[in-house]
């Protein structure tokens, strides 16, 4: 059982570097997201 | 709920069933025991394997790789389409491709690194000719990357699939490199048990499937930004 400890280490290494993309693509859309809001609030406000 | 979202959730959906199915193969593996998996002695023995625990990496390591070059065979593809009709989305489509292509093939390396050093004793070795063409392969795709952010323009664009289709040697090369050079990559072993391949089979789908949630997720974030800059050409034309 001593190799397992690499095993688990792989394992751990795979889900947090496939889970910190999901983390960015998120970050990254909720930003984009609120700022086209904010624009959009802008512009038609103007337009008002 | 449109096209596009009902896509988004079904590939979700059905990735994460072929993710639990792979989890809880892998977790009968855990709890079996390493019995066909030989362990006969130190490597590099054809068929043995020194930690034979450690040998279950195999089982998400190989379709983290394969996932890695479907991204780019798909960078390929846009490039190739991109010169052909000069349509900006397969330039989209090249970039939010390779994005995720970096991120796979860079888990592929670091769980290939730590199976390394089980069944080796050592994380890396520059003279194995099949981990260093995997080193430029991500090198190249990490530079396609970073020259190809920020706004695009029809120049840009043309030069990143020129880079795109020449990038995609390094995909063969990493792959075939085994046979040509020397190398102690597992692959050249001859005899994986039987019974892993099923398993396999399903690591492969359940990764090609997450890809393809997130490429299709990568290309809605793309079509906001587009939004974005349309609002704020919008913005400025009318000031």
């Amino acid at each position: 059982m001593s190799d397992m400890v690499y095993l688990y280490a792989a394992l751990t290494v795979a889900l947090v570097g496939l889970f910190g993309y999901l983390v960015y693509l998120h970050r990254r859309q909720s930003r984009v997201q609120s700022e086209v809001a904010r624009l959009e609030a802008l512009v038609n406000h103007d337009r008002k | 709920m449109g096209r596009r979202e009902s896509l988004g959730t079904g590939l979700l959906v059905a990735s994460m069933v072929f993710m639990f199915l792979l989890a809880a193969l892998l977790a009968f593996y855990l709890s079996e025991p390493a019995s066909s998996f030989p362990d006969c002695g130190p490597p590099p023995l054809p068929g043995c394997w020194s930690a034979p625990d450690a040998f279950r990496i195999f089982l998400f390591h190989v379709p983290l790789a394969w996932t890695a070059y479907l991204s780019f065979g798909i960078v390929f593809v846009a490039s190739v389409a991109y010169l052909r009709t000069r349509d900006l989305r397969w330039d989209t489509l090249a970039m939010a491709s390779a994005e995720i292509g970096v991120v796979f093939v860079t888990l592929a390396l670091l769980t290939g690194s730590i199976w390394n050093r089980a069944e080796l004793g050592v994380y890396w070795r520059w003279e194995d000719g099949r981990l260093f063409a995997t080193f430029v392969l991500w090198t190249v795709y990490i530079a396609y990357v970073a020259l190809h952010t920020g706004t695009r323009d029809v120049q840009e664009a043309r030069l990143s699939a020129v880079f795109g289709i020449f990038a995609f040697a390094t995909v063969p090369v990493s792959y075939l490199s085994q046979f040509f050079f020397s190398s102690l990559h597992i692959s050249i072993r001859p005899t994986f048990p039987a019974e892993t391949w099923p398993t396999l089979a399903v690591g492969v789908v359940a990764f090609t499937l997450f890809f393809l949630y997130l490429l299709h997720w990568r290309l809605r974030i793309d079509a906001l930004e587009f939004r974005l800059v349309g609002i704020k050409e919008t913005m400025e034309g009318s000031a």
